[in-house]
């Protein structure tokens, strides 16, 4: 007889824990302190303790030396999300209301391209593949590109958008839609990108 | 020894039933209902449905019959003879809350002590370590030995002429410790006049309990945990101190008389209702109670540490599996665990898809945690349905996911 619980997903299991992503996790790319950066943001997860930290540092056309760090308040950080599908909706939005984030960033020119991408903390296997592979599809982009890469992430975990918004090195990150419990895993690293971002409009 | 068998048939549990290859093994955060249960709550609705003390009609005569009833069966179950000493709430975090708000504040003052242990769940940490704070009280806690059991010798230098209150888990949602209560009632009868508070929302399901015998003064428990519905659970207390307290909720049924300027309150249990009661729920919990009683709790009891002693033997021979906790034989049927280099999340996801349900978090004990020094644990969880085929189930797909995270 079937099994509702189990026998559909034990492709997407191995897809979620497929050699792309467990590669990322054994050896993260850019899991690295980065002194010089421009803005920084951190995300918790309370549900497990899982936590991570992106830095960002930006090319500006002017040198800008005023390092005046702001907290950003939680509600002013935390990011408007795309629209979801209501299946996700609940336990997405449960996360995203327990993720707490704090920001800090001196003050940037806002048409800065990120020239270095950098990550530290812990997490589970999906959220420091995550991250390892945020660091690396970023690097280079201008702030409002970077800006639309996490809302497509956003979109694809939560309303499985098509694939073909995904750059090629994030299309691994599609293994992780079928899970909803671990949406907020996944996308951790990248909300705290956009904190980071924002910091610095 | 082998536990071929559950206790109870999986065919009694209707979503056990229909789903024959779950391993649900996370019933500390919830238990699944017998069909018993279920039809107790939709018989109550069909031919009992009318509002308890209300109407002076047969019906509502029938509805607060069957409200009262289910009362005096759980008081039974665990032990009051005086059954209106029984006040049902909507689980054992209402009852912490309703304690902490109507005798606490009524009796907790500046300089005041209030001892709880690095066991707790929130529910009965984070609520007096707010009343400390609202009224000046110290918040005292007590360290665990390192099989994270309550340090008894701690609890005896703590507890003393200021304690005003003792708040402590008869067993930890966590690691399944059990607390062994007889020691700390004499620990504070002796030591001082503190009150003592018991949370038992994983004691009543798992172990045999006589409130009248305990000699706690409050006990505080959840239906859900114990095959019963969710939204219903209770706190026991003592007559004398649960006559001198404030009412917790102000409304329908807990009044007396109500003047312009003044109101004064019903008698017990209802000055703790208010409102309209969950009166089908708690005929649900009486089914519950009932089944339990036909089960027996001592063999409920030896039937989780037979499972519990085969699950452990097994994850003791996985390689970098450490277990908390004391023995088995101490342990109310928690298994509390991690595995190196695979992180409970990524584990609780591998052990899903084998159609293993376990927790991982932090089981609202971040105290414990950080004691523990770890973010999070994987915890399997046994009951009366559980058998040994959980237990391979667990095995199996323990090993599957240090399959998947080995490092070639």
């Amino acid at each position: 007889m079937t099994e509702p619980h189990a026998a559909p997903q034990i492709a997407s299991l191995s897809a979620m824990y497929q050699e792309t992503l467990l590669a990322h996790y054994r050896a993260p790319h850019n899991r690295r302190e980065l002194p010089d950066a421009t803005a920084r943001a951190a995300r918790r997860n309370p549900l497990c303790g899982d936590a991570l930290e992106v830095a960002i540092r930006v090319d500006a056309p002017h040198d800008v030396s005023q390092s005046v760090s702001h907290p950003v308040s939680q509600s002013a950080s935390e990011p408007v999300l795309p629209s979801r599908s209501r299946s996700h909706s609940r336990v997405q939005s449960r996360l995203d209301t327990t993720t707490s984030s704090s920001v800090q960033s001196p003050t940037a020119a806002p048409s800065s391209a990120l020239a270095d991408v950098a990550f530290t903390g812990r997490g589970c296997s999906i959220a420091v593949a995550s991250a390892s592979m945020m660091t690396d599809a970023t690097r280079g982009l201008g702030r409002d590109e970077a800006l639309r890469l996490v809302s497509v992430v956003e979109a694809m975990l939560t309303q499985g958008a098509p694939a073909l918004q995904l750059p090629e090195s994030l299309t691994a990150l599609r293994a992780v839609a079928p899970f909803p419990g671990r949406h907020g895993c996944a996308s951790m690293p990248w909300l705290a990108l956009r904190d980071a971002l924002q910091a610095i409009a | 020894m082998t536990v071929s068998t559950s206790l109870a048939p999986r065919a009694d549990f209707p979503l056990l039933a229909a789903q024959p290859t779950l391993h649900y093994l996370d019933s500390a955060a919830t238990s699944q209902k017998p069909r018993v249960v279920l039809d107790a709550i939709t018989n109550f609705y069909e031919t009992a449905n009318a509002n308890p003390h209300r109407g002076a009609y047969a019906l509502s005569a029938t509805a607060t019959d069957a409200y009262h009833g289910a009362r005096e069966t759980v008081a039974r179950f665990l032990g009051v003879a005086d059954a209106d000493c029984l006040i049902f709430t909507r689980g054992t975090t209402e009852s912490v809350n309703l304690v902490a708000s109507s005798w606490g504040t009524a009796n907790v003052r500046a300089g005041d002590e209030i001892v709880i242990s690095a066991l707790e769940h929130h529910a009965n940490f984070v609520t007096w370590q707010q009343l400390a704070l609202r009224t000046g009280a110290t918040l005292r806690i007590v360290e665990l030995t390192d099989r994270q059991e309550i340090d008894l010798d701690q609890l005896r230098e703590l507890v003393g002429a200021r304690t005003k209150l003792v708040a402590i888990t008869h067993v930890s949602n966590a690691v399944g410790s059990i607390t062994p209560l007889e020691t700390v009632v004499h620990i504070v009868r002796s030591q001082s006049n503190a009150v003592l508070f018991v949370d038992g929302a994983q004691g009543a399901p798992h172990l045999p309990v006589a409130f009248d015998t305990l000699g706690v003064d409050f006990y505080a428990f959840s239906g859900h945990k114990m095959l019963g519905p969710m939204g219903i659970g209770g706190l026991i207390g003592r007559r004398a101190l649960l006559e001198a307290m404030p009412p917790f909720m102000f409304g329908g049924d807990m009044i007396e008389w109500v003047h312009d300027f003044d109101s004064t309150w019903n008698v017990l249990p209802y000055k703790f209702e208010a409102g309209t009661p969950n009166a089908a729920d708690a005929v649900g919990l009486a089914a519950a109670v009932r089944y339990l009683e036909a089960l027996d709790m001592v063999q409920v009891r030896s039937h989780e540490v037979a499972l519990l002693e085969a699950a452990e033997s097994r994850l003791r021979s996985l390689p970098g599996c450490r277990v908390y906790g004391p023995p088995p034989a101490l342990r109310s049927g928690v298994l509390s665990f991690a595995l190196d280099d695979v992180h409970p999340h990524d584990l609780a996801t591998i052990l899903d898809q084998h159609g293993v349900c376990v927790r991982a978090g932090h089981h609202c004990a971040q105290p414990l945690m950080r004691r523990l020094g770890v973010h999070a644990t994987a915890r399997a969880s046994f009951y009366v349905y559980s058998d040994f085929a959980d237990v391979d189930a667990l095995d199996g797909a323990l090993r599957a996911a240090q399959a998947v995270f080995a490092t070639a």
